[in-house]
């Protein structure tokens, strides 16, 4: 059974083996600075081969401080993300391919697809957090702060990003200061999580230490996101990967929370298994739904929020496929209570966006939560009476009883119930559909917007690196 | 018996023992047999056999390393030993490397370990690489093709950079380009001008046969 994918014990036998690399191998940190900070907090630091060992007493000590309160809220920052109601759904990325929203076809996506597909993901129902889901190939350098200030203004929804330098952290910072109305009001209800990977096993590139140092300064939550691969940078069996997936998170765990106590953190995984007849990493496969729901459960171990990846397909267009990888991902993080649902949008192993995806994202979503309901379970006498007086051969269909409670039943907006004939005369592919609904809520789609001051705050401190010509348009 | 060798050398390879082909390929030559012959009657077979049994799906990429690792672990102690006149034929020298701001090297290996199986002369130059270590390297290994290897976004960029510098060391038309890596298309090898991309291991061996042929 997905429910006990993984048992309490095996949790736990997980994190006393990742312990046991992580205190007697260690991992490396090839940023001196961080090194010294390290040493100087206490870890076992070699100098010459920058490996930095965690001892059972600095674990401890960082799991002490490990805040367990962690949440996100919208960028109004008066309503919570809603974790307590069940997983949230969140945009895919970050790719620098789009599938055209009128042809289909993969092309490098551009500043105006960032735009466009946050609109969506705020337009969207079943979307919960939204990301810029794929690069703006043509913002060239400082792209990551160009998306940042798309996604602040396209969507009054939470969102996450990173940077890809540590010195463009603090602009970064000012643009969710601006937003929340300074960096106090940001860090008591932050709409904004950053996320890095590590390199598996047990590195992590020396901009992304920067990078997270930095935004840890500003008390910014971080999600610290595997994406080992297993039979490549992991070993092939799925709990093996995991002690990989948990002993990297784990080491990081411990260094913000030794050097940054309280630092709220997320517990990230968006790992996948090798495809061992070409090398490339699909992301519609099984193993990588039951991969990631195991990180879930590791998350839950340690009283953090989980983040993973999942809702995923390597289908090339909107197919068969496509629908089976996505529930097939979808499913175990469902079923073990992962928070954060890092996939909406996704197709192509994750190297492309597609806007019709993201739409039929949205209706598949509806429908597996709708699953994740189960049998209400309540008292029976109104039923019991109910079918007393219809017995033998009587109707429900006109009962009160009915028309007060089958709205609970799940109706696809998309999806094809109608008869084949009438399927045939409306001449409508689901294919069809869906690039017809991305294009009226692009059209009709107005997010709430932010005032005339902040917008030029952003526009500001984005033009300090972009350029004198960077301003939002309309 | 010098055709059992070649056999158990052969067999060594396939079933990917590195060690136990390093053991025979030393045990050949203490019995002074001919290198050549043990890697043109041993190994090559060997790699060769690899290659159809992954063709005809038997067997996996884990299986075409190690198999290829046995290859190399041999090719160590036979190479050394080879005579003047008697060296063993490759079908061209390539620089590989994964280009700076990028760690990522496990793609770039594959290609390399495939490419050395199938006769290629390879010269790794490792990871986070800037294009004037590419070049530097051409230059010393005499090289006519290099492989620019890129997994991030973010770093795909630096594969145009070895182009360029290779145009501005006067190498340009002298070597064949080929870029790989996860967010690599044929639209992007097109456009920073490469002369060829390939989404795997495999079919980079087809690409760079290829290139060095036309």
């Amino acid at each position: 059974m997905l429910t006990e994918l993984l048992s309490w014990s095996v949790a736990e036998r997980v994190h006393e083996r990742s312990l046991e690399i992580l205190s007697e191998v260690g991992f490396c940190v090839p940023e001196p600075v961080a090194l010294d900070r390290l040493e100087g907090a206490g870890f076992p630091v070699d100098r010459a081969t920058q490996m930095v060992r965690l001892t059972p007493e600095l674990l401890d000590a960082a799991l002490d401080r490990l805040p367990h309160d962690v949440t996100l809220y919208h960028r109004s920052g008066r309503e919570e993300a809603g974790f307590s109601a069940g997983p949230r759904f969140m945009g895919a990325g970050t790719p620098v391919n789009v599938l055209d929203l009128h042809t289909g076809s993969r092309r490098p996506a551009t500043r105006q697809d960032v735009r466009n597909l946050v609109r969506l993901q705020d337009a969207l129902p079943q979307v919960d957090i939204v990301r810029p889901t794929v690069t703006a190939t043509d913002c060239g350098e400082y792209s990551d702060l160009v998306e940042i200030a798309e996604l602040l203004r396209g969507t009054g929804k939470p969102v996450v990003h990173r940077t890809l330098a540590p010195e463009r952290v603090d602009a970064a910072a000012e643009m969710l200061a601006a937003v929340a109305g300074g960096e106090d009001a940001f860090r008591a209800n932050p709409n904004f999580a950053t996320l890095y990977c590590p390199i598996s096993p047990g590195y992590f590139t020396p901009e992304n230490v920067g990078c997270m140092l930095r935004w840890a300064e500003h008390g910014v939550p971080i999600t610290l996101l595997s994406m080992a691969m297993g039979g490549a940078s992991a070993p092939a069996t799925l709990l093996g990967e995991l002690v990989v997936i948990n002993a990297d998170i784990l080491a990081w765990i411990a260094v913000l929370q030794i050097l940054y106590p309280g630092l709220p953190l997320l517990y990230g995984s968006v790992s996948a298994v090798l495809d061992m007849r070409t090398g490339l990493l699909p992301l519609g496969a099984p193993e990588r739904g039951m991969v990631n729901a195991g990180a879930a459960i590791m998350a839950r171990y340690y009283g953090l929020l989980s983040m993973c990846g999942g809702l995923s397909s390597d289908a090339k267009e909107l197919d068969a496929q496509a629908g089976f990888e996505k529930a097939v991902t979808a499913l175990p993080l469902l079923s073990v209570g992962a928070d954060i649902i890092y996939g909406v949008g996704a197709t192509d192993a994750g190297s492309s966006i597609s806007y019709t995806q993201m739409i039929l994202d949205d209706e598949l979503i509806a429908g597996l939560r709708r699953l994740m309901e189960g049998i209400a379970v309540h008292d029976l006498d109104e039923e019991v009476a109910l079918i007393k007086e219809k017995t033998p051969r009587g109707s429900f269909l006109g009962a009160r009883h009915t028309r007060r409670v089958f709205r609970e039943h799940w109706l696809p907006n998309i999806l094809s119930r109608e008869s084949y004939e009438t399927w045939r005369a409306k001449g409508e592919t689901i294919e069809q559909a869906c690039r017809r609904k991305a294009s009226e809520l692009l059209a009709s789609h107005n997010p709430p917007p932010l005032s005339a001051g902040v917008e030029a705050e952003l526009e500001r401190i984005v033009r300090r690196y972009a350029g004198p010509g960077f301003h939002f348009g309309p | 018996m010098s055709d059992e060798l070649y056999d158990k050398l052969c067999q060594s390879v396939v079933d990917g023992e590195p060690e136990e082909a390093a053991e025979l390929a030393q045990m050949a030559l203490d019995q002074g047999l001919d290198p050549l012959d043990c890697i043109n009657r041993g190994l090559t077979p060997g790699i060769d056999r690899v290659g159809e049994l992954f063709a005809t799906g038997d067997y996996y990429l884990p299986d075409l390393i190690i198999g290829g690792d046995a290859m190399k672990a041999a090719l160590a102690v036979l190479e050394p030993a080879l005579t003047q006149g008697r060296e063993r034929q490759i079908v061209a020298r390539v620089v590989l490397g994964t280009v700076q701001g990028d760690l990522h090297e496990i793609g770039k290996t594959l290609v390399g370990t495939m490419l050395t199986a199938n006769g290629f002369q390879v010269t790794d130059i490792g990871v986070d690489k800037p294009a004037s270590e590419f070049v530097a390297a051409v230059k010393d290994s005499g090289s006519t093709l290099v492989g620019a290897s890129a997994l991030l976004t973010t770093t795909m960029l630096h594969q145009q950079d070895v182009i360029e510098a290779l145009k501005e060391a006067g190498l340009r038309d002298k070597v064949k380009v080929m870029v790989g890596g996860a967010p690599i298309t044929e639209t992007w090898a097109d456009k920073i001008g490469a002369d060829g991309y390939a989404e795997d291991a495999i079919s980079a061996v087809a690409l760079a046969k290829k290139l060095v042929s036309g």
